[in-house]
């Protein structure tokens, strides 16, 4: 053993141990595929006969680097099986949460993961070594999100105090207040630091992309809004399955995701982008013009940008929350069970995060389905490999490699790992990367 | 009151063998009289945080070598020298020890004196029992601190 193994239980639903197998043939890909063989955790399976009080709780441990969202489309779609509207000051303290996690989330894939490509870096021990300066900015501004997620969530990791109906408990006014003066200076290295990322050389690729995400009438949406895509789809949640099938293929353990009929899409950081960027500040909007991706981008390599921007975006949002914050009449409402079916989306760092429950009268639950983004974005990743490896076969083995890796990366799935992630070998007239993160 | 040096627990007490560290910690916590104890997941940025203070630090952790018997203790001076990049696991989304070490290391933010135990370890499923050998190694580890601490105020 060579010491790659999972040391820490912070995998997402399937998205731990993955590989990658692309074929080229005469300067073609005739075989790409993403392997995602971290075994089912059956969370699915196991949520049915417990308490629909418990799904928060259980369903934060499905990921580490994202369990706000999936408390979040737990508790959502659970109030909505039990049709019960939350007051808009608890909703409002839901987004600061979800604004700690988009922080925290993409500031780690932002600079630990993906700015290396970019810099010919094999990973952020190098990176620091040659950009100090930058890392410890980065250090920072992630910590800035932990310190959101410890004060509202109970702890930096798998937060403890969301449940039905709100929150446990609401920290004293004081201690949002306290958050301020970091919150506004991580906010302002964030900007200068949009300027450097715009100054990486990015490929020149773009396709012709089906995003999907979620749309509120008047904010960029996190946890309430409407599912629609670029290509003309408008459905409330509980239609998602409508809409979108998964299938299973022989090669990956993680569904295959698509809309019905069409094929692959697009969630996350660049569908959000595209599809609420009129719901951005003006301030980010020339932030956007001036890094290069004013209204939106299909170059899915600029994804790093659009992390940024949303980084951004959650500081003023998580001040312009604090600055307004007044304590609730109570820290959540009561929510009686009752025999029904619910479903509720939201952006997790990633994209769309889709779950379904069907509860008894006692609240018992009959049956849960939980589609998370990685799952719904593998087809678009192979599709993006199929398309962009041809433009690349002049590199080396080696760079070609690094390229195949940025070309995943770009999506910040739960597979990637950190440094090695790919061996190559070549073949005559072919060559055939195979992936492995052990 | 702060004590002179830091002893940092690293593991998770969900995944058997990988709380070691967490056990040692935890073992150690009211007897060692120079040491402040404490215990950590292993994130970079949390392990800065908590030995800044410090120029004396003491990491234990679980290890796979693949060339030590299990419960077999390692230790390393990590003071000017890296830690082998191989003995730790690493996921998706997270730096093994050695990464987080060199990544302070880089940035200036390593303590004077810093040494890692480990605790040669085989099984991480989920499980919050240790493997006998390992129990074995972290009261082993346990003795070998308490009685540092004992020579040197001898």
């Amino acid at each position: 053993m060579n010491g790659k193994t999972i040391k820490v239980g912070y995998l997402a639903r399937v998205e731990g141990e993955g590989s990658l197998y692309l074929k080229m043939d005469h300067g073609q890909v005739s075989d790409v595929k993403l392997k995602i063989f971290e075994p089912p955790r059956f969370f699915e399976a196991f949520l049915r006969g417990r308490g629909y009080q418990e799904v928060p709780d259980i369903t934060a441990r499905i990921c580490g680097i994202c369990p706000v969202a999936y408390q979040m489309s737990s508790v959502q779609a659970m109030e909505h099986a039990c049709a019960i509207t939350i007051p808009q000051d608890l909703l409002t303290l839901r987004r600061l949460l979800y604004c700690g996690e988009w922080i925290e989330s993409h500031t780690l894939h932002i600079f630990m993961l993906h700015a290396p490509d970019f810099l010919g870096l094999p990973n952020v021990v190098a990176m620091a070594k040659q950009y100090p300066d930058l890392v410890k900015r980065a250090l920072f501004i992630k910590k800035t999100g932990n310190a959101i997620i410890t004060l509202l969530g109970g702890r930096e990791v798998h937060p403890i105090n969301v449940r039905l109906g709100g929150f446990y408990k609401i920290p004293k006014t004081e201690t949002f207040k306290n958050l301020l003066p970091d919150l506004e200076n991580a906010r302002d290295n964030c900007l200068e630091t949009l300027e450097w990322l715009s100054t990486l050389n990015f490929p020149d690729f773009e396709r012709d992309y089906e995003f999907v995400a979620l749309r509120h009438n008047d904010k960029y949406a996190m946890n309430e809004g409407r599912i629609v895509s670029s290509k003309g789809i408008d459905i409330d949640p509980d239609q998602f399955t409508e809409i979108i099938e998964e299938t299973h293929a022989p090669y990956t353990n993680a569904l295959h995701a698509r809309i019905r009929g069409r094929g692959a899409y697009l969630c996350g950081p660049l569908a959000r982008f595209s599809l609420s960027y009129e719901h951005l500040p003006n301030s980010l909007k020339t932030a956007a013009s001036r890094a290069g991706i004013e209204g939106g981008t299909c170059n899915p390599f600029k994804s790093i940008l659009v992390r940024m921007i949303e980084v951004i975006f959650a500081f003023e949002e998580a001040i312009k929350i604090i600055k307004n914050f007044t304590q609730p009449a109570e820290p959540y409402v009561e929510v009686p069970a009752r025999s029904g079916i619910g479903c509720a989306a939201t952006e997790a760092p990633r994209g769309l995060l889709f779950h379904r429950y069907q509860i008894d009268d006692s609240g018992n639950i009959l049956d849960a389905r939980i589609v998370p983004p990685t799952s719904q974005n593998q087809l678009s990743i192979e599709d993006d490999l199929r398309q962009a490896v041809p433009h690349q076969m002049h590199l080396d083995t080696e760079k070609l490699q690094a390229f195949c890796e940025q070309t995943i990366r770009n999506y910040d799935p739960c597979i990637s790992c950190s440094t090695h992630f790919l061996k190559i070998k070549q073949v005559t007239n072919t060559v055939e990367t195979e992936a492995f993160d052990k | 009151m702060k004590k002179s040096g830091l002893l940092i627990g690293i593991g998770n007490a969900l995944r058997s063998d990988d709380a070691a560290g967490l056990e040692v910690a935890r073992r150690l916590k009211t007897i060692l009289q120079t040491y402040d104890i404490c215990e950590s997941d292993g994130e970079p940025g949390k392990l800065m945080k908590l030995w800044e203070a410090y120029d004396n630090v003491i990491i234990v952790d679980a290890v796979v070598s693949g060339n030590s018997h299990l419960g077999a203790v390692h230790l390393w001076d990590t003071s000017k020298k890296a830690l082998p990049t191989n003995h730790w696991m690493s996921s998706s989304h997270v730096l093994g020890l050695s990464e987080a070490i060199e990544l302070a290391r880089a940035l200036g933010k390593l303590p004077a004196r810093i040494a890692v135990i480990g605790i040669e370890s085989s099984c991480f499923s989920f499980s919050e029992s240790l493997s006998p050998a390992v129990e074995a190694g972290i009261e082993h580890v346990v003795k070998l601190l308490i009685s540092k601490e004992q020579t040197s105020y001898a």
